[in-house]
This record gives structure tokens, sequence and C-alpha cells, in this order.
């Protein structure tokens, strides 16, 4: 288990230089500044690579070995669409209101928040549910 | 639909964690049944039926409606 931990750690590193490598090609200047800090922020993700790779593939079976069947998952599957069409109704309204306005926008950070609104929508949609079915 | 998985796991002497790992779902699957706050799927209403040794509709009744 030991080793296989280690090859996430190794797969988390190669994976975030890599990032930040190409991150760091891709300035115009402060080569190594890009790349230490993009490197940084991608060691996360890239350890949950790793760690589902390596890692979670050794670990044995819970209690719960029929998880597509508890009402969690039930919760999560509802979450997840109603968020899902929640993203689809705001991309397409922004999307709507830009073609009318006329206006040009930097698809960073509008596509940034979009991706928060999804993390946000499905944990509070999840929430709701939980509480009001626990 | 309606149930009766509160009073056979409680004639059994089992806890709801108990029942939850019979049947390999978690507790809070286990609490939302007997709530009759969750619909079990098929697969799992026959391993419920296997494990009380009845059938399905003895422990499962729709809402009349």
């Amino acid at each position: 288990m030991l080793l296989r931990h280690l090859a996430a750690v190794v797969t988390a590193l190669a994976l975030a230089s890599g990032v930040g490598l190409l991150a760091g090609s891709f300035g115009d200047d402060q080569f190594w500044l890009r790349a230490g800090v993009f490197a940084a922020c991608s060691v996360p993700p890239a350890y949950g690579i790793g760690w589902l790779l390596f890692v979670a593939p050794a670990i044995p079976e819970g209690p719960v070995t029929h998880v597509e069947e508890t009402v969690e998952h039930q919760w999560w599957q509802e979450s997840a669409t109603g968020a899902f069409l929640d993203i689809i109704a705001v991309a397409g309204i922004a999307s709507f209101a830009l073609a009318v306005t006329d206006l040009r926008i930097e698809a960073q950070n509008p596509l940034a928040a979009l991706i928060l609104l999804g993390f946000a929508d499905v944990a509070v949609r999840f929430t709701v549910l939980r509480r009001r079915n626990a | 639909m309606r149930n009766d998985l509160a009073d056979r796991r409680a004639a059994r002497g089992w806890s709801q964690g108990r029942l939850a790992e019979e049947l390999g779902v978690s507790r809070q699957t286990v609490i939302s049944l007997e709530k009759g706050r969750f619909d079990p799927s098929l697969p799992l209403a026959f391993r419920i039926a296997a494990l009380f040794d009845c059938r399905i509709e003895d422990v499962f009744t729709p809402d009349a409606s």
C-alpha cells in the first residue's frame, strides 16, 4: 500500500510539473514564477488522479456493497441532474444576453464562475434533499 | 410506498446499522426506507424480501392514490 501511495505522489508531482512547465512556456515572461504557481496549484487535483489510479483500486470493499442502491446515490443523481439543467439555463441566458448586447468578454472568468455555480448548486441541492428526507 | 420494514427488523432484534450491513447499503438508506421516503430499486427490494424470507408485496404496499 505504501508503494501505491508513493506512486500516487510521484504521479501528482509529474503531472503538476508538466502543467507548470506548460503554463510557463505559454507566458511571455517570468517563466519560473508562472511554472511554480501553476505547478503548486495543480498538485492537489493531480494527486487525486494518482490516488484514483493507484490507491483506490486497492482499498478493500466497505460494508456498503451496493452504492448505486443507496438513498445518498439517489440524492446525488437528483442534485447533479438539477445542477446540470441550471447550468444549461444560465449558460443559455448569458449567451443570449451577449448576443443581444454584442458584448465581448474574456471567457476565463465566466467559465470559472460557471464551474463554481455548478459546485454550489449540487452542494445546496444535496443538502436540501438530505435535510428534507433524513 | 409504505412498508413494515421497521417491524420486521425489530422482530429480529436488529439495529438499522445491522440491517444496512445485511443489505449492503448505507444506514441512511434503511432510515429513509423505514420512513417511506425512499423507494428501493427492484434488486434491493428482492434482497429485502429474501432476507426476511417473504415476498416483496408482503413488505411493501403501494400508497393509495
